[in-house]
């Protein structure tokens, strides 16, 4: 298994031609629409509740999935998955369901923007499209799996969203579902009570699908916004509150933010390994991370923010390594080696698979989906050993501890 | 030429050419074969008993006979010239001393008679009937389903082959189930709880790779250069299927990775599968999923297994060409291997599909 080490410095794969000498963010100009065009959408936004405070026990955060599936008749439904790492599924929330007939009539359902759901963001899940509204953004309370409607996205489709950490601020990208054309990227700030304000930028020609067209990450404060076209293609870097943007081309997907960095995926090898990048804003200088990495997730730390790798054995995915690599130093080391002969849980590859736990600092959870562990009365029960179950791990101390199987309430 | 009895590729021997001739004729016809044979083969022309006349004759008298003979009881489900042995292969449902006699005091000496089940065609003549190394991705199995790729297992008894780890047609379309470690015909390696892959090995290949089990096709054959890692694929990717029920002259179908999700077959499920956009049919499960051929060699980069269709108007017999179906769904080959290292306990390899493994 090769290791990765760090702080090369990364030669900067694509700059746009007005972030060629950036020292700063620049405004795209081709992008700005005419200046005394209005925001479109009008519709308030509701207040945001209080923030949560992340738990300081791991084992009493939230977690949530989106468990897509698929049939062979060519049915699909999607849901909304929260519960509680203590063992609890509190709630399965239906997104919506669709039929194959639907499907093949050229102009896909808008309402199927994938993923419907990103969090978790200050106990609380963000989602859209839910029940085929395809305006609504709502807010799904972990604890107790109540909604909140959040943003109306009132001329427009919502194709995918984000928020910041404390969920006072949502970031959202539009469809025109009658040209399939992305209509704006927009954010929605609500404790200033005011309309979704749309952000300067201009969308390529591309259409937009119900796959993937568009990823969002923002940073914890909501000052920094990343959108992704297409499953790896290039990055625009905004700076919200200047309304500013930049261009880069990491090479892969987007990952998060991290001590202030942009973290993502350089290009695949032909095995689908990658590198792992963080590229300053300020700069965008790329610093390599980490190299031949299967997964990598951003994780909040105590001193300095981390990213945890996942290095497989590629002839067995059940043997691994976890490194976690401080993002201000590079520096980094092995906190987890996989039991050889378990078949434990990975680091989730978060760009398309969608679930995640909201965990104190340094501690990051291995799963690939909370779903075999549910144990509710319309799921089909599998048998799934102990060993089998989702591991936390703390990146600084090694500290583990397994969770689950999650049990639904009386009302599941 | 009235003696001729048959022209075929002796891959067991390494593709050797060979013609068959009657009535003593093969000295006669010797030098001329060989100097229309292609520069740098191997020809052998060598004398049988029956013209290849004289079998259609057999063959005919046989078809005439078919339906009577199972009005009598005795179905004959196959029927075909072998040129190898030089006889009328007549494969019958139940295969017993007393059939065997009474078709043979029927039809005389020309006709060999098998349990069906089993094809013996010799040459190359379709994907179907071509036996003998190299063995390759995307050639059926006897039972039904099609051949991903081969395995050098580490303490195990050798050199295997994944396939798809539901019961091949059993229910067209529905209902793959996963089979278990031990359950028959060695299709075992979806252990609990087989979360990730309807993948399994499908087999062990003996010491001349010519297996029964095993059917290969040799001219469009493509080395695997690299297993992909689970986490390596991506939205919008360029994927193909070698599936047994390629039509036409193209290697395999390509199609775009369109959506990882869980699939729900019916009473079972699994994680992290792939829907595809190539087309797949009933009988193309287990068929290797790979990248488009690159470089000189046409090197591929093993992707997966294939697993299922979407069955869109609901037919009985699942996935057909024509039909008005879906996406495909297959297995992350990573996941298949990780599947049998954790059965074997050891390291797995995936082999290039067009030489045997190291």
């Amino acid at each position: 298994m090769t290791r990765a080490r760090w702080s090369k410095t990364w030669a900067l794969p694509l700059l746009l031609a007005q972030a060629a000498a950036c020292s700063s963010f620049q405004p795209n100009p081709s992008s700005a629409p005419a200046p005394s065009e209005p925001a479109r959408t009008a519709t308030p936004v509701v207040p945001a509740s209080p923030t949560p405070l992340i738990p300081a026990e791991p084992i009493e955060s939230g977690w949530y999935e989106v468990d897509r599936v698929g049939d062979l008749e060519g049915n699909e439904t999607r849901t909304l998955l929260v519960g509680s790492l203590r063992g609890t599924l509190t709630a399965a929330i239906p997104l919506g369901a669709q039929a194959p007939a639907e499907r093949r009539d050229g102009h896909e359902a808008f309402a199927w923007t994938d993923p419907q759901a990103d969090g978790i963001f200050a106990g609380r899940v963000l989602v859209w499209g839910r029940d085929g509204d395809p305006t609504a953004i709502e807010a799904v309370e972990v604890s107790d799996g109540s909604i909140q409607p959040l943003v109306d996205a009132s001329e427009g489709t919502v194709h995918v969203a984000t928020a910041d950490a404390s969920l006072s601020q949502v970031f959202f990208v539009t469809v025109d579902e009658a040209s399939n054309s992305p209509a704006g990227i927009w954010v929605a700030r609500a404790e200033r009570g005011e309309p979704p304000l749309r952000l300067t930028h201009q969308f390529g020609p591309e259409l937009v699908t119900n796959r993937f067209s568009y990823r969002l990450v923002a940073n914890a404060d909501g000052s920094r916004l990343a959108m992704q076209g297409g499953a790896e293609g290039r990055v625009t870097l905004f700076d919200v509150d200047g309304d500013l943007s930049v261009e880069l081309d990491p090479g892969g997907p987007i990952i998060g933010f991290a001590d202030g960095h942009l973290v993502a995926y350089g290009a695949a090898s032909a095995e689908g390994l990658r590198a792992v990048l963080a590229f300053d804003p300020s700069t965008l200088e790329g610093r390599e991370l980490s190299e031949q990495a299967t997964s990598a997730q951003v994780v909040p730390g105590t001193d300095g923010d981390l990213v945890a790798v996942m290095h497989q054995d590629l002839s067995d995915q059940t043997r691994f390594d976890i490194e976690a690599i401080l993002v201000r130093t590079g520096e980094g080391r092995v906190a987890h080696t996989n039991e050889p002969g378990s078949f434990n849980q990975g680091l989730a590859p978060t760009h398309r698979t969608f679930l995640g736990a909201e965990l104190p600092p340094d501690w990051v959870i291995l799963v690939d989906s909370f779903f075999p562990y549910v144990e509710a009365p319309d799921i089909n029960p599998r048998p799934v050993p102990e060993s089998d179950h989702p591991l936390l791990l703390n990146l600084r101390t090694g500290d583990t501890l397994r969770v689950g199987p999650f049990v639904a309430g009386p009302s599941q | 030429m009235p003696s001729f009895a048959g022209l075929w590729l002796d891959q067991r021997r390494g593709g050797v050419i060979t013609v068959a001739f009657a009535a003593g004729h093969a000295a006669a016809n010797r030098a001329a074969i060989e100097s229309a044979a292609p520069a740098g083969s191997t020809v052998e022309v060598i004398d049988v008993k029956y013209s290849w006349a004289e079998l259609e004759q057999t063959l005919e008298l046989v078809e005439r006979d078919r339906l009577a003979l199972k009005e009598e009881g005795l179905w004959i489900r196959e029927l075909g010239i072998d040129p190898r042995p030089n006889r009328v292969e007549v494969a019958i449902g139940e295969l017993t001393d007393d059939a065997v006699k009474q078709l043979h005091t029927r039809f005389g000496d020309a006709i060999v008679v098998e349990q069906s089940g089993n094809p013996t065609f010799t040459a190359c003549t379709d994907r179907y009937n071509c036996i003998g190394p190299p063995v390759r991705a995307g050639i059926a199995t006897s039972p039904g389903c099609s051949l991903a790729f081969q395995v050098k297992v580490t303490g195990a008894p050798g050199t295997g082959w994944l396939t798809a780890s539901h019961p091949p047609l059993r229910q067209p379309g529905k209902g793959h189930l996963p089979r278990r470690r031990g359950d028959r015909n060695d299709r075992a390696s979806c252990w609990d709880p087989c979360l990730r892959a309807d993948a399994s090995l499908g087999g062990w290949l003996n010491s001349t790779y010519d297996s029964d089990w095993v059917y290969v096709q040799p001219t469009i054959a493509a080395r695997v250069e690299v297993m992909q890692s689970s986490t390596g694929d991506y939205i919008g990717q360029t994927t193909c299927l070698n599936g047994a029920r390629q039509t036409g002259s193209l290697p395999f179908r390509c199609g775009v990775l369109d959506e990882i999700r869980r699939v729900d077959y019916g009473d079972h499920y699994f994680l992290d599968q792939r829907y595809a956009t190539f087309h797949a049919y009933v009988g193309d499960s287990g068929g290797a999923v790979h990248s488009p051929r690159y470089g000189t060699y046409g090197y591929v980069a093993a992707y997966g297994v294939q697993s299922g269709c979407e069955n869109l108007d609901g037919s009985s017999d699942g996935c057909q060409p024509g039909d008005a179906d879906g996406r495909s769904i297959y297995s992350h080959v990573a996941w298949a291997t990780s599947n049998l290292s954790q059965i074997y306990g050891a390291s797995i390899t995936v082999c290039p599909v067009s030489v045997p493994c190291p």
